[in-house]
């Protein structure tokens, strides 16, 4: 058995990254010394000083306030995307897992084509049925593409509970199909699926900077990390901090929920519950 | 007497897994053309080494599976023809234990809502009726009724397969299958257990389907043993009967089996070493068991001995045993 104590600080460390951006977003209005989007063409790419600690960008305004607010954008998109694929998805694999039959022959196969799908292309096309791409897009591009890695994982999850003992047990004593599925064997999933999810934050939150990169996602003016990152890029050379900063938000974030999800993974484990 | 449960040419054979299908084409007999009745308030034993079809067999007479071939009638009524809505009404007359006491309670529900799903389902019960249930249930399993909040993990073995035989027999069933519900368990814990089942037993009146690879226990409690071989029902009879004057050739290596414990006696009865002939079609034609057989000889491979009496109430299926 492996110490108790590394999980914990995993699962600490993952905690105090998320909360410190869940706070972040939350204060936004008083933590962010301007406003993000107060054009300065006096003071365009200054490095970062007493007035400005990450510096301004080439518009002049205020880094830091831009990425606490970008904070914002990132938790929400993360957030609200893991929200829909985790209901679509547990929806597909629980029905899939359960059924089994006809039912997960076509419903795997609709996940293995949306897996195979390149979200890039599905994103370019989701954007341009709908013009100006806005937040809320992001969240349907994200959450449509997400579910098919919880449905397959949560299909799995299904399969093997309802092999369990306990699954019988409930048909033994005339608990109805669907009553078992939701009071039985769900239940018993939520370990699995809240690491996913929490995983999965971190992945969407990471697939909205690189499509605001790509000019995809979130559009200009809005602070959105990958959106900050394309507009600083032709500087990165000789004056870093309009990307790095970003740049930096992007990776603490992604690297915290992932703890998260890890650290919750091995609390989590079944093993350690037993001896709990 | 009327059969409450009565299993006709019961069979349930498993299709062999898709991915290998092409290399093992061969499907496994689980359970083949087993006739078995159990009658209002008996306890009948199904004996067997491990993978000869009884717990398939157990769960088939509750309609747990669906046969393969063959039929269960309830009380005369074919379960086939109920319908999901019938079979789960049915639930309340037939329950089941489970040999995992680990496995077999939803680690997510307290022990009180564990009990009280079947009330709730079948009985109807609610609130203080319900609760004031669930305690008289955990008194009358040796659990105490404070237990009602905690978690299957907080118990021990024996105190968990306690809580199952409480959920089994929480709406009085007529019929309960027992599937080797002491062989996960501690030695010492193994007897209170059976004298808990012995003791509902007499007090409800069911009837029970005790499923065991342990003869021992079996004599304590059975009032008539089945053994099973390779999916198929060899050898039934009264329980005194089969333990004093076992005839299948089988029967006897299961009872040579136990006593050979007993040190200083040999067993006359050798088996050579050959595996159970479960596959589909059958490799071999004739008795299942003439590989292990110390009696087989050719001729035993000319076809499937069916079971006849060969004294009064006790069936044998062995050409080599002659029936009255």
């Amino acid at each position: 058995m492996r110490a108790p104590a590394r999980h914990s600080s995993t699962l600490m460390i993952g905690l105090a990254l998320a909360a410190l951006l869940v706070v972040a977003a939350a204060a936004a209005d008083w933590l962010a010394p301007a406003d993000p989007y107060q054009v300065d063409i006096g003071h365009v790419m200054e490095p970062p000083s007493a007035a400005h600690p990450f510096g301004t960008d080439y518009l002049g305004r205020d880094v830091l306030s831009r990425v606490i607010y970008g904070g914002r954008i990132s938790l929400a998109i993360g957030v609200i995307a893991v929200i829909i694929s985790g209901l679509v998805g547990t929806l597909v694999g629980a029905l899939a897992g359960y059924l089994g039959g006809w039912v997960d022959e076509v419903l795997m196969r609709l996940t293995d084509i949306v897996f195979a799908f390149p979200t890039a292309l599905f994103a370019l096309a989701v954007m341009a049925v709908f013009e100006n791409p806005t937040v809320a897009k992001i969240f349907i591009v994200l959450g449509l593409v997400g579910w098919a890695g919880i449905a397959r994982l949560v299909r799995s999850e299904v399969m093997s509970i309802k092999e369990r003992d306990y699954i019988t047990a409930a048909r033994a004593v005339g608990v109805s199909p669907l009553r078992i599925v939701v009071v039985h064997v769900l239940p018993n999933t939520v370990g699995t699926l809240s690491v996913a999810l929490t995983l999965g934050v971190a992945g969407n939150i990471l697939t909205e900077a690189w499509l605001s990169f790509l000019g995809l996602g979130a559009q200009p003016p809005l602070p959105s990390w990958g959106a900050m990152i394309t507009e600083g890029q032709f500087y990165l050379t000789s004056r870093p901090w309009a990307c790095v900063f970003p740049g930096l938000a992007i990776l603490l974030t992604v690297l915290g929920f992932n703890m998260l999800g890890d650290g919750l993974r091995d609390v989590l484990d079944p093993r350690l519950k037993k001896s709990l | 007497m009327e059969p409450l449960v009565e299993a006709s040419d019961l069979s349930k054979t498993f299709a062999a897994g898709g991915f290998f299908r092409s290399r093992y084409g061969q499907a496994f007999r689980a359970v083949e053309r087993v006739s078995l009745a159990v009658y209002p308030g008996e306890t009948l034993a199904l004996v067997g080494e491990s993978g000869c079809g009884k717990s398939t067999t157990g769960r088939l007479l509750l309609g747990l599976l669906e046969p393969s071939g063959g039929r269960v009638c309830f009380q005369g009524r074919d379960l086939s023809t109920l319908g999901r809505a019938g079979l789960r009404s049915l639930r309340r007359r037939m329950q089941m234990i489970f040999q995992d006491p680990y496995g077999s309670l939803n680690p997510r529900f307290t022990v009180g809502r564990t009990l009280a799903e079947p009330l709730r389902l079948h009985l109807g019960l609610s609130g203080s009726e319900l609760s004031g249930r669930v305690a008289r249930l955990l008194e009358t399993v040796g659990l105490s009724p404070s237990d009602e909040g905690r978690y299957p993990h907080q118990f021990s073995g024996g105190q968990r397969q306690r809580v199952a035989i409480a959920r089994a027999v929480a709406v009085s069933p007529d019929f309960v299958v027992a599937d080797e519900p002491v062989s996960a368990l501690d030695l010492s814990v193994q007897g209170q257990i059976i004298r808990l089942l012995t003791e509902l037993k007499k007090s409800l009146g069911m009837a029970m389907l005790f499923i065991s690879h342990d003869l021992s226990v079996v004599r304590s409690l059975a009032d008539r043993v089945a053994v099973m071989y390779a999916g198929r029902v060899v050898e039934l009879a009264p329980a005194g009967r089969l333990f004093a004057g076992p005839e299948h050739p089988y029967t006897r290596l299961l009872l040579d089996s136990v006593l050979e414990a007993a040190p200083g006696k040999k067993s006359e009865h050798r088996a050579p070493e050959a595996p159970p002939d479960n596959t589909y079609p059958a490799t071999a034609g004739g008795c299942g068991f003439h590989g292990r057989c110390p009696l087989a000889d050719p001729g035993c491979l000319a076809g499937i001995p069916e079971l006849s009496e060969c004294y009064p109430e006790h069936w044998v299926a062995c050409r080599c045993i002659h029936s009255i």
